[in-house]
């Protein structure tokens, strides 16, 4: 509810602010998801949304995923879980090829046990390559900053490295999207003896159709 | 005597062109040719002559004012001590404009090459979409955190492959049509080339429409007084 709330507040300021172009688009997600040592690590399905806008040099991006994990074979022992995750961020053009860009990313688990929650400030560089009229490519690299985890700790080491693609058939209504994220969080806490390390990794891979506007 | 005054016919440009007027004088005289007429009345010649001879009509008349169109008649008066004699010949004038040049919307032989063309069919979008792919999915397999063992590579490889599928997509595309820096400079040789000259048939045009044409032909209707 709060993600859809988001969503449509998101999409108001956007066309609000006269841009240029506007995406909307359905994806189907596929994820993996590892935590704390092999024996927890989990893969998954499920459906995504995204939303994009673009005025003059500046951009924003808005994803929804739901995911549900279930443990790999050699991770029976663990709980599967439902992962939502909600993506914004916004973008500055500093060329045709590159682009800095900042945001927030907020990802809860139900049942909230059976994985961390956490919450972010991605903040990195995209390049994009034009490979034809209407089809593009671009990689991204983010430093995962300020992230927060529901079990407590910290993650100095945190990146997310990224690869995203789009094809525009005919006039360019429509669009098919691709969209792969990988997230690596050395997450540590503090133990009685010190600092006990708990790493994070998970990827979402996306494809889908979009809508241009 | 004057004799056998004769004008010949044709088109001459005022003050450019000239037209002959053949007389024949039986004795030595001073001789001077005149043209009266709708225009008014001018001396084109006036000279010793004996036999026969012929002076040079420019079209011009006093004040070098092109002759207009109308009747005229050119006067031979031969003087020889006290005798006098005159003959004259009938004319008939018609002036008009000269015709002006039409200017050019192309210039001839040369053709204007299209200024956005598509470039040939390349490889490059595939290579391209696959560089970023590899660079994309090897930095993310160094990235992985071996203490977690080998995670499931299904997003990665579903997203790899689309990536590398719009590459080849890219490259299928029909290519958009770029600016042809060479064509473009080409072309604007051709416009400046185009423009100077019509700048000159303007030019041209502006001196031919001060120019009358005349058509000159003897009138033998109008006789010829002794």
């Amino acid at each position: 509810m709060r993600t859809a709330l988001a969503l449509t507040l998101a999409l108001i300021l956007v066309r609000g602010a006269d841009a240029q172009r506007f995406v909307i688009g359905v994806e189907a997600a596929a994820g993996s998801y590892q935590e704390q040592g092999p024996s927890l690590a989990f893969s998954g399905w499920g459906p995504a949304l995204s939303i994009t806008g673009s005025w003059r040099h500046f951009g924003v991006a808005l994803n929804a995923t739901r995911i549900s994990f279930s443990p790999t074979a050699a991770a029976a022992a663990a709980q599967p879980f439902d992962l939502t995750q909600f993506d914004g961020r916004a973008r500055w053009d500093v060329s045709a090829t590159w682009s800095l860009e900042a945001g927030y990313q907020l990802r809860t688990v139900s049942p909230t046990e059976a994985a961390q929650e956490m919450r972010m400030l991605p903040v990195g560089a995209r390049v994009g390559f034009p490979l034809a009229p209407g089809a593009r490519i671009a990689a991204h690299a983010d430093y995962l900053a300020a992230a927060r985890f529901s079990g407590g700790g910290r993650a100095p080491f945190a990146l997310e490295l990224g690869l995203s693609a789009s094809y525009s058939p005919g006039a360019g209504t429509l669009r098919f999207t691709a969209d792969f994220a990988f997230d690596r969080l050395d997450r540590q806490t503090s133990a009685a003896g010190g600092t006990l390390n708990v790493p994070i990794q998970s990827s979402i891979g996306t494809m889908g159709i979009a809508l241009v506007f | 005597m004057v004799r056998h005054v004769r004008v010949d016919s044709g088109s001459l440009l005022a003050g450019a062109g000239a037209i002959a007027i053949h007389f024949t004088v039986t004795h030595a005289a001073r001789v001077r040719t005149r043209i009266v007429g709708a225009g008014g009345e001018v001396t084109i010649d006036s000279s010793l002559a004996s036999g026969p001879d012929s002076v040079r009509w420019t079209g011009l008349m006093k004040g070098a004012r092109p002759a207009t169109s109308g009747s005229y008649r050119v006067i031979i008066d031969a003087s020889a001590g006290s005798d006098a004699y005159s003959r004259a010949a009938s004319l008939r004038v018609i002036a008009s404009p000269v015709d002006t040049l039409t200017h050019l919307t192309s210039l001839p032989g040369y053709n204007l090459f299209p200024e956005m063309t598509e470039p040939p069919r390349s490889w490059r979008p595939f290579g391209v979409a696959a560089l970023v792919t590899a660079g994309v999915t090897g930095a993310a397999l160094a990235l992985e955190n071996p203490k977690l063992g080998t995670p499931s590579k299904t997003p990665l490889l579903v997203v790899s492959g689309g990536a590398l599928l719009i590459g080849g997509l890219a490259v299928a595309r029909k290519p958009a049509a770029e600016p042809n820096t060479a064509n473009i400079r080409y072309n604007n040789l051709v416009k400046e080339q185009l423009a100077k000259r019509n700048a000159e048939i303007a030019l041209e045009n502006a001196r031919r429409r001060t120019e009358v044409r005349l058509t000159v032909r003897e009138d033998k209707s109008g006789g010829a007084s002794p």
